[in-house]
């Protein structure tokens, strides 16, 4: 077990490694930051200074050294817009993607388990058949594409909602959040409902097949032989049984979530990473690009850990293989 | 020659496969050669290539119904989609030829006619904006009819390259073995741990725009999904008795690989592959909604709503409504027919 966790763990090291390189040198062919820093009409003096503030003037193979033995330490370089650390300006806005995401994921669980239950319980019937269809439309149409239609119903037309921005922010042990405030909430419906869609079709279909599979399971049938009513089996004893592989699948679907958030957050205008990376790409912010790569990295390999560790603690079957691979 | 034995996830053998699957290979080859060239000229007006292309798709769709056209227009959402999707690649296709202005030619264009909502004409009222138009005069029916082209063939083409990349990745793996087969995997692996979207949009910040980069990003992170896919099936086959007929014939490998194996594995790719096109499709569209995708002076439909949705909140609502809707058609449209052939081919699927 522990030689396993070792091995992955080794795994998981030399894929940042490899990351490390594909990413600088990847985003070394971007093109010249220098000439999107300076102005047209600065002296060459003034770009020999920058040049060499940024590094720019030493070999490749210098900068990349340097580049590695900076990410080490945690430094990534300062972003060229804001002038910050980047991984501080990436950090900083992490708390607005991260409450984004989750209260996507409780929309999701809140519009999935429901219409799944139903559609698991009504499986054969034509209300079963409408939920799966629609299911179909959740995973195929693009996440802009719902926000768009979101803010021009709720907000152009019906004026009800705010279409952009945070709203009122409320500091929370250090971290601004939109979640505790009245307005902050009202901002947050639209963003997070569309983040939650393709979610919520995934939770929907999830449930319906727990729920088919648990309908025939013997603690049903003797749930009916005691004559409790039918939504008391499905909400009391269906749902207890169904909900701990959904929670465990929507778990790891948080980093995805976060991906997805980039789509998201640039219809909104929503002020977290995602935003951050698209505007930072746009203008050639490259350690902010790196930094956002390097720490979705890490996210995920986090996540895929966790996921080996807890598939091997579910089935020794995986545990076997792998130390004998 | 007999056909193999057939498998449950492979659709059912029908006499005289031998012509047909040269005839689709023929003609997938053929859609990928004239897509290519297609790409690759500035505005794509090749007429023979546009036709080959047609002439092309329309031999696979043959090739793929062929004896099973009964079960596959079983219900009234097949038509509906199959007519809308035929329409619609119809429309791509010959979008020069159809549309009442090009939407890229400066000359035909007036700034004044800038931001006209929809039913309304022109200056001396020779032309209807029977969709209004964007913020330069441009017609947004010409400029839909421009954009699907671009969505199509660039989603058709990266789907077709990206198969035929995952399907000699997969069956090397399968056929080597051993350490290839585990190197190969784990590349798999750890590229399939990460959303295609990110990994999208990180080759499109180190590329920069272009219709050639998006097509290459979305091969990139396309292939692996074939690739393990193709490699499962491939290992499956491996170990059927056809396969051991053909070494105790003395076959060459070349020949078992290419003659017997390749084609038993191409079949349960099919679905895959149409509903991939439409999920390419999504993902090139929200790339070029983000401003990383195709150029501006091809855009496609993603761009064409970016475009126009700056002018939404003032509720010029057409510039971006109406792209959307090509954009959700095209994509609904594919959806629905890659799951009605997913029914008609794959008889372990059907309920």
């Amino acid at each position: 077990m522990l030689v396993f966790l070792l091995r992955r763990l080794a795994q998981s090291v030399f894929v940042m490694i490899a990351m490390m390189i594909v990413v600088f040198f990847g985003v070394y062919m971007i093109g010249n930051p220098v000439d999107i820093l300076i102005s047209p009409d600065a002296t060459p003096a003034e770009i020999d200074e920058t040049m060499a503030r940024f590094g720019f003037d030493q070999p490749v193979y210098v900068q990349f050294f340097r580049f590695i033995g900076n990410a080490l330490q945690g430094d990534l370089g300062r972003s060229f817009v804001h002038g910050e650390p980047a991984v501080q300006l990436i950090l900083s806005y992490m708390p607005a993607t991260l409450e984004l995401a989750l209260l996507g994921l409780i929309f999701s669980v809140l519009i999935g388990v429901p219409l799944g239950v139903y559609a698991g319980y009504k499986a054969d019937r034509w209300q079963g058949r409408a939920i799966m269809t629609g299911s179909i439309f959740g995973f195929s149409l693009p996440n802009f594409w719902v926000g768009m239609l979101l803010i021009l119903i709720f907000a152009v037309e019906l004026q009800w909602l705010p279409s952009t921005g945070r709203g009122e922010t409320v500091e929370v042990l250090g971290l601004r959040l939109s979640i505790f405030t009245a307005d902050g909430l009202q901002h947050m419906l639209l963003p997070a409902l569309t983040l939650a869609l393709y979610k919520a079709s995934l939770v929907t279909r999830l449930a319906r097949a727990g729920t088919q599979e648990a309908l025939v399971q013997d603690y049903v049938k003797f749930a009916r032989a005691k004559g409790l009513s039918e939504t008391r089996i499905l909400v009391v004893h269906v749902l207890k049984n169904i909900m701990i592989p959904i929670i465990t699948v929507l778990g790891l679907e948080l980093g995805s979530m976060i991906a997805f958030a980039v789509v998201t957050e640039t219809v909104f205008a929503w002020p977290g990473m995602g935003k951050l990376l698209i505007d930072s790409i746009l203008t050639l912010d490259r350690p902010v690009i790196v930094s956002y790569l390097m720490l979705t990295v890490i996210i995920f390999i986090i996540i895929n850990f966790t996921v080996d560790v807890i598939y091997t603690l579910l089935d020794p079957r995986v545990r076997v293989k792998g130390s004998a691979a | 020659m007999s056909t193999p034995e057939t498998t449950l996830a492979s659709p059912p053998a029908v006499p005289g496969g031998d012509t047909w699957r040269r005839i689709n290979m023929a003609a997938g080859l053929a859609v990928a050669a004239s897509l290519a060239i297609l790409l690759t000229l500035e505005g794509a007006v090749l007429l023979p290539a546009r036709v080959v292309l047609l002439v092309g798709l329309v031999a696979l769709a043959a090739g793929l119904l062929r004896g099973r056209a009964r079960k596959f227009f079983s219900g009234p959402s097949a038509y509906v989609a199959t007519a809308s999707l035929l329409l619609l690649a119809f429309l791509a296709i010959f979008a020069t030829e159809i549309s009442p202005q090009n939407p890229y030619d400066l000359r035909q264009l007036d700034i004044m006619d800038g931001r006209q909502p929809p039913g309304s004409t022109n200056f001396d009222g020779s032309m209807t904006y029977h969709l209004g138009t964007d913020e330069q005069g441009r017609d947004i029916l010409s400029g839909i009819l421009y954009g699907l082209r671009v969505s199509l063939s660039v989603s058709i083409f990266a789907t077709l390259a990206a198969m035929a990349i995952g399907v000699v990745v997969g069956i090397y793996a399968a056929w080597a073995g051993g350490r290839t087969d585990a190197i190969l995997m784990r590349i798999v692996d750890f590229q399939l741990s990460f959303p295609s979207i990110l990994v999208a949009l990180m080759l499109m910040a180190a590329f920069g725009r272009g219709l050639d980069k998006i097509v290459i990003a979305l091969i990139i992170v396309q292939w692996a999904y074939y690739a393990r896919t193709v490699r499962g099936t491939a290992l499956s086959e491996t170990a059927k008795e056809y396969i051991d007929a053909a070494r105790g014939l003395g076959l060459p490998a070349r020949r078992i690989v290419f003659g017997h194996l390749l084609p038993n594995c191409i079949p349960p790719l099919i679905v895959i592959s149409t509903v991939q096109v439409a999920n390419t499709i999504v993902l090139e569209s929200s790339l070029s909604f983000l401003g990383v995708g195709v150029p501006i002076t091809q855009p496609s439909l993603g761009l064409l709503i970016a475009n126009g949705y700056g002018y939404m909140l003032s509720g010029q609502y057409w510039m971006s409504m109406y792209p959307g809707v090509a954009l959700l058609a095209i994509v609904a449209s594919i959806n629905m027919v890659g799951d009605r052939l997913r029914d008609t081919l794959n008889p372990r699927l059907t309920r």
